[in-house]
C-alpha cells in the first residue's frame, strides 16, 4: 500500500513532535524544581538542590490548602456518586417522552462553562445567606461532577440484563434484596469508578472554585495564586509531585486496562 | 399507570423515592434555580441615582431638624413655656420630620431594584469589553480549530495504524499530560514563554535571537497556552470514534481504488463526526470560559472576557452587572453546541455518550 | 390433586396503542405441561410476563390456585421463570445461585448449600456448585436455572423459550429432560415457543396463538390432525392449501370446486355454509403420487423440484399453477425433475376450512 511507503515516515516525525510539544514542557517545569535559583529557571544552570522540596514540605498553609482539597474532594464524592446513580437509574427506567429532555438538563452542567456553574451557585445561596466557602465549594463541583457519574453509570446500567432483576424478584427478592445482592454488586466496580473520578474532577477543579471557595483556598487555587504572586521553584517541586503521582496513576490504569482486554479474550 | 407507579411497582419504594427525590434535589437545588437566579440578577440593577437623591434629601431633612431643634432650644431658653402654642407647634413639626426622616433611612437600606435590560446594553456599549467578547470568541474559534488539525492525525494513527503495543504505549503518552493539573500546564508555558525564559533565554544565547521577544505582552502567550492545556480534550473522543471504524471499511474503499486523501474525508471524517463534535464542543467551551490561562500567561493588554466577569464580582462589586456578562458568555457556548451539532449533523445524544 | 391451576380471565393488555393481548380466557390444569405456541410478536412472552407478575395487565384477572394475584408483586407469586438467556447471576456461584430464594428468605448459609446440593443432585448436576455459571455447558446452564427456579417450590414453572440458544442435539436431548423433570416434579410447567416441534413433542396442552388471540387449545394430536383454523392448519406442520367455494355439503364431509376440479374433504367448522369461499388443506405426507389405489381426489401436475431430506424425499408439483408438495420415503419413486405425476389424496385426510388469515399471508 503506498500509505507505508509515503506517509509513514512523515507520520513518525509528526508523532515525535507531537509527542515533544506535550512532554518537554512538563520536563524543564520538572527539571527547574531542581535548580538553586529562587525565580524557577534551567538556563543558566546554578546547581543541585533539595531545598525546594525541603521548604515545600514546611509550608504550612500548602499543607492547610491540600487539607481543604481532600475534605471538598470527599464531599463531592459522597454527594455526586450517590446522585449519579440515583440520576442513572431513573434514567434508564423512566419510559416517558420527557425522558430525553430531562436527559439534556442533567447532562447539561458538563457542557458549561466552570466559571458560570461558579457565579450561578455563588449567586443563589448568597440569597440564603451562604457565602463562599468550603460548603459552597462542594456544591458547586458537585452540580457538573455529577453529570459525570451518572454518564459513568448509565454506560454500565445499560449493559445490565433486565433479566437479571427480575429473575431476582421472581425467585422471591424483594426489590431492595434485589438492588443489594445484584445489582449493586455488579455496579460495584462502577462504584469505585465514579468515586475515583469524581475525587480528580473535584481536586483539579479551578475555574468553578475560584468563585465560590471564598477566603478558603484548595491547592489547586493555592498552586495558581503562587504562580501569580510570589513564584518561586516550591510550584515546581510540587509539579515533580504531581508528574510522579500521575505517571505512576497512568501506568496502573493502563496495566489494569490491558489486563481487562487480555480477560475479555 | 402514572409515571410515578410505574417507578414504584418497578423498584419499590425504597429505591422509587431514591430515584427521584436525589435527582430532583440536583436538578431543582444545583442545576435549574441556580441558573434562573443568575439569570434573575442580570436583569435588574440596583438604582443608585434614586438612591443618591433619598441620601441628599435624608441630609436636607437632617439640616432642616437640627435648625428646629436650635429654635426649640432657643425659646425654651427665652423662657417660653412648654405649653406656649408655638412651642408646641414647632415641637409637632419637630416629631413629623424625625418620623419622615426614619422612614426614609429604612429605604436606603434596601435599595431599589429596577429591571430593565440596562446591564446588557452596558456591554453593548462598553467598547473595550464588547471587543475582548469578540477577541474571546475568535481566539476560542482558533484554539477549537488548531487543536483539531493537530489532533486528527494523532487520533487516527492511534485508533487504526499503530501496531498494539506501541499504541499502548502512545496512550500512556498521552493520558499522562491529561491527567496532569490544568494550572501546572499553563505554568510550564510560562516557564517557557516569559522574557527570561527558555525559549528567550536558548535562543539568545545560542545566537539566534538578538533581543528576547515579549510572548506574554498580547494574545499570543493565551493562545498558545490554551492549545496546548486543552487540546488533549479534542484528541481522546476523535480516538474513541475512530476506534469503532471497522478496519475493512477502509480496505474496501481503498480496494474500489480509493486515495488516502479521499478515505479519509468520505469514510474516516464521517465516521468521526460526532467525536470530532464533541472535542469541538468541549475545546470551545473550556477555551471560552478559562480564567486561568489568561490569568497566568496574559499580559496586560490581553484581558479576558472571564477575567472581566470575575472582576465585576470581587473587584467591581458589581454581581447584576457580572451576572448579565456570564449569562452572555453561557449563551454563547449554547449557540456554539448548536452550530456544531448542525454541522456535524449529529443529534444530542450522540455528543452527550461520549463526553 | 387433579383440578384448575392456572385461570386467566379475560385478559387484555396494550403497549401504548399496540395490543398484545386480547380479551383472552383459559385455564392450565394442575400438572399439566402447557405451551403456547405462536410466531414472535403474538402476545406470548406478554402473557407469561403477565402471569409472573412483571406486566401489570390492562385489564382481567390472573388466578393461580383459585386465589386472585392483583396487586400481587413477582416476588410473592407462586410462580417461577426460566428466562429466555437463563439470567443466572454471573457474580455468584452455580450453589448461590441455586440457594438465592433461601438466601433471600434469611436460611443459614450451612442449610443453604445443603439445599442446593439436593437440588443440584435433582436436576443431576453433581460437582459443579462451586463453580462459576460462566464455566458451564449450554446445558449445564439450562439445568441450573431451572434447579434455581423450583428451589422455590413453585406451583407454576413458566418457561420463555428457554431451549432458542442451544443446537440442534441439545436441544432434542433437553425437550427430553424438561419433560422428566415435569413428570417428577409434578410442577405445572407453562412453556411458551415459536418452534411447533418443541411443543408437539412436550406438551399436554398446547394453546396455539396469533395477534393477541387463542386460535385453538387441544392435545399435539388435535392441534395437528384437526386445526380448526387456517392459521392453525398451516403454522403447524406444513400444509397444502387450496381456494375454493363450496358447493355440495353431505353430513362432515363437503365438495369445494376450484380452480383444479372439483374436491372433497372432511368439513373442519361446523359453520359452513354452501356458496361460501373456504380453503382445503391437506398434509403433504398424506398426499400419494401415482397411486394404483382408487382414491377420491386427483389431480395431475409436473413435478419442479425434489429435495432429498434423508428417509424422505420432498417433491414440489406444480398443478395448474398451483404448487403442491407431496412428501414420500426415499425410494418408493424415481421420478426426475419435469416428469408428469398423479397427485391424489383420501378425502378424510383433507380439510374444508373457512377462510382467515393464515401464515406466509
Amino acid at each position: 500500500m503506498n500509505y507505508s511507503r509515503l506517509y509513514a515516515p512523515l507520520m513518525k516525525i509528526y508523532l515525535l513532535v507531537f509527542f515533544c510539544y506535550l512532554f518537554l514542557p512538563l520536563l524543564l517545569m520538572a527539571i527547574a524544581a531542581f535548580n538553586t535559583p529562587t525565580i524557577p529557571s534551567v538556563i543558566p544552570w546554578q546547581g543541585f538542590t533539595l531545598q525546594w522540596f525541603t521548604l515545600l514540605f514546611q509550608d504550612r498553609l500548602i499543607w492547610e490548602s491540600v487539607l481543604n482539597s481532600l475534605i471538598i474532594g470527599i464531599g463531592v464524592v459522597l454527594l455526586a456518586v450517590p446522585i449519579g446513580l440515583s440520576a442513572a437509574l431513573l434514567l434508564t427506567r423512566l419510559q416517558s417522552r420527557s425522558q430525553p429532555f430531562l436527559y439534556a438538563i442533567l447532562v447539561s452542567p458538563i457542557l458549561t462553562p466552570g466559571v458560570i456553574l461558579g457565579i450561578s451557585t455563588l449567586i443563589f445561596w448568597s440569597q440564603a445567606g451562604i457565602g463562599g466557602g468550603l460548603f459552597l465549594t462542594v456544591i458547586g463541583q458537585t452540580t457538573f461532577i455529577a453529570s459525570f457519574s451518572m454518564l459513568i453509570f448509565m454506560a454500565q446500567l445499560q449493559r445490565l440484563d433486565p433479566e437479571l432483576e427480575e429473575a431476582a424478584l421472581d425467585l422471591g427478592a424483594s426489590h431492595l434484596q434485589t438492588y443489594m445482592k445484584v445489582i449493586f454488586p455488579y455496579l460495584k466496580p462502577t462504584f469505585i469508578t465514579a468515586a475515583c473520578i469524581s475525587f480528580l474532577q473535584s481536586f483539579e477543579n479551578y475555574n468553578t472554585t475560584l468563585f465560590v471557595i471564598g477566603a478558603d483556598t484548595t491547592l489547586t487555587v493555592k498552586i495558581a495564586s503562587m504562580i501569580r504572586l510570589g513564584l518561586t521553584p516550591e510550584v515546581n517541586a510540587l509539579s515533580v509531585i504531581f508528574l510522579g503521582v500521575t505517571v505512576m496513576a497512568a501506568v496502573i490504569y493502563t496495566l489494569l486496562q490491558k489486563q481487562e482486554d487480555t480477560d475479555a479474550v | 399507570m402514572t409515571q410515578w407507579q410505574q417507578l414504584l411497582f418497578q423498584n419499590g419504594k425504597i429505591m422509587a423515592v431514591f430515584m427521584v427525590a436525589l435527582p430532583a434535589f440536583w436538578l431543582v437545588i444545583l442545576i435549574v434555580a441556580p441558573q434562573l437566579m443568575m439569570i434573575d440578577f442580570s436583569l435588574w440593577y440596583e438604582d443608585n441615582v434614586t438612591l443618591e437623591r433619598l441620601e441628599r434629601d435624608i441630609s436636607q431633612k437632617d439640616h432642616h431638624l437640627f435648625d428646629l431643634d436650635d429654635k426649640i432650644a432657643n425659646l425654651m431658653d427665652q423662657g417660653l413655656s412648654a405649653a406656649d402654642p408655638q412651642l408646641v407647634s414647632l415641637e409637632q413639626e419637630y416629631q413629623l420630620l424625625d418620623q419622615e426622616i426614619k422612614q426614609l433611612m429604612l429605604k436606603t437600606d434596601d435599595p431599589p431594584e429596577v429591571y430593565s435590560p440596562k446591564n446588557y446594553v452596558y456591554l453593548a456599549h462598553n467598547q473595550l469589553h464588547r471587543t475582548i467578547f469578540l477577541k474571546t470568541i475568535w481566539s476560542s474559534l482558533m484554539v477549537t480549530l488548531i487543536a483539531m488539525v493537530i489532533c486528527y492525525p494523532v487520533a487516527y494513527y492511534l485508533a487504526q495504524v499503530a501496531p498494539k503495543r506501541q499504541a499502548t504505549i502512545l496512550f500512556l503518552g498521552l493520558i499522562i499530560p491529561y491527567w496532569i493539573n490544568e494550572i501546572l500546564r499553563t505554568f510550564a508555558w510560562l516557564m517557557l514563554l516569559s522574557y527570561n525564559g527558555f525559549i528567550n533565554l536558548f535562543f539568545t544565547r545560542a545566537g539566534l535571537l538578538e533581543e528576547p521577544i515579549e510572548f506574554l505582552d498580547g494574545n499570543t502567550g493565551v493562545l498558545i497556552g490554551m492549545t496546548y492545556a486543552y487540546i488533549l480534550f479534542m484528541v481522546f473522543p476523535t480516538y474513541n470514534l475512530l476506534q469503532t471504524l471497522d478496519r475493512n471499511q477502509i480496505d474496501a474503499a481503498s480496494d474500489l481504488g480509493a486515495g488516502w486523501i479521499r478515505i479519509h474525508l468520505r469514510i474516516a471524517i464521517p465516521h468521526a463526526k460526532p467525536g470530532l463534535a464533541v472535542g469541538a464542543i468541549t475545546t470551545f467551551m473550556l477555551a471560552a470560559g478559562t480564567y486561568a490561562v489568561p490569568a497566568i500567561l496574559g499580559g496586560p493588554h490581553s484581558l479576558w472576557f472571564t477575567q472581566i466577569i470575575y472582576s465585576w464580582f470581587f473587584d467591581g462589586g458589581n454581581w447584576n452587572q457580572g451576572a448579565a456578562y456570564a449569562f452572555v458568555l453561557l449563551f454563547l457556548c449554547i449557540i456554539f453546541v448548536m452550530l456544531m451539532m448542525k454541522i456535524f449533523r449529529v443529534r444530542f445524544n450522540d455528543i452527550t455518550r461520549r463526553v | 390433586m387433579p383440578g384448575q391451576n392456572v385461570e386467566l380471565i379475560h385478559i387484555s393488555h396494550a403497549f401504548k396503542e399496540v395490543t398484545a393481548v386480547e380479551d383472552l380466557t383459559l385455564t392450565v390444569d394442575r400438572k399439566c405441561f402447557f405451551s403456547f405456541l405462536g410466531p414472535s410478536g403474538c402476545g406470548k412472552t406478554t402473557l407469561l410476563r403477565i402471569i409472573a407478575g412483571f406486566i401489570r395487565p390492562t385489564r382481567g384477572k390472573v388466578l393461580i390456585g383459585g386465589k386472585d394475584m392483583a396487586g400481587m408483586p413477582p416476588n410473592l407469586r407462586p410462580t417461577a421463570m426460566i428466562f429466555q438467556n437463563l439470567a443466572l447471576f454471573p457474580l455468584m456461584s452455580v450453589w448461590e445461585n441455586v440457594a438465592f430464594a433461601f438466601e433471600v428468605r434469611g436460611m443459614t448459609k450451612k442449610n443453604r448449600r445443603m439445599r442446593a446440593e439436593e437440588l443440584l443432585d435433582r436436576v443431576a448436576l453433581p460437582d459443579v456448585a462451586d463453580k462459576s455459571p460462566q464455566e458451564l455447558s449450554g446445558g449445564q446452564r439450562q439445568r441450573v436455572a431451572i434447579a434455581r427456579a423450583l428451589a422455590v417450590e413453585p406451583e407454576v414453572l413458566l418457561l420463555d423459550e428457554p431451549l432458542s440458544a442451544l443446537d440442534l442435539k441439545l436441544r432434542q436431548k433437553m425437550i427430553t429432560e424438561l419433560r422428566d423433570i415435569q413428570r417428577q416434579t409434578e410442577v405445572t410447567f407453562i412453556y411458551i415457543t415459536h418452534d411447533q416441534g418443541e411443543a408437539l413433542a412436550m406438551s399436554d396442552q398446547i394453546a396455539v396463538m396469533t395477534e393477541g388471540k387463542v386460535q385453538q387449545i387441544g392435545t399435539p394430536e388435535e392441534i395437528y390432525n384437526k386445526p380448526r383454523t387456517a392459521f392453525v392448519a398451516t403454522f403447524v406442520g406444513e400444509n397444502n392449501r387450496i381456494q375454493g367455494r363450496i358447493t355440495r355439503i353431505d353430513h362432515d364431509r363437503g365438495e369445494i370446486s376450484t380452480s383444479l376440479g372439483n374436491l372433497t374433504g372432511k368439513l373442519g367448522s361446523t359453520d359452513i355454509n354452501i356458496g361460501e369461499d373456504v380453503l382445503l388443506f391437506v398434509r403433504p405426507e398424506r398426499c400419494t403420487l401415482n397411486s394404483q389405489k382408487e382414491i377420491d381426489n386427483s389431480i395431475t401436475g409436473q413435478i419442479v423440484q425434489l429435495d432429498f431430506a434423508g428417509p424422505t424425499r420432498i417433491c414440489n408439483l406444480n398443478v395448474k399453477g398451483e404448487l403442491f408438495k407431496v412428501v414420500y420415503p426415499e425410494g418408493q419413486h424415481h421420478f426426475k425433475t419435469g416428469d408428469q405425476a398423479d397427485l391424489s389424496f383420501h378425502s378424510r385426510d383433507a380439510l374444508i376450512l373457512p377462510q382467515g388469515k393464515a401464515v406466509h399471508d
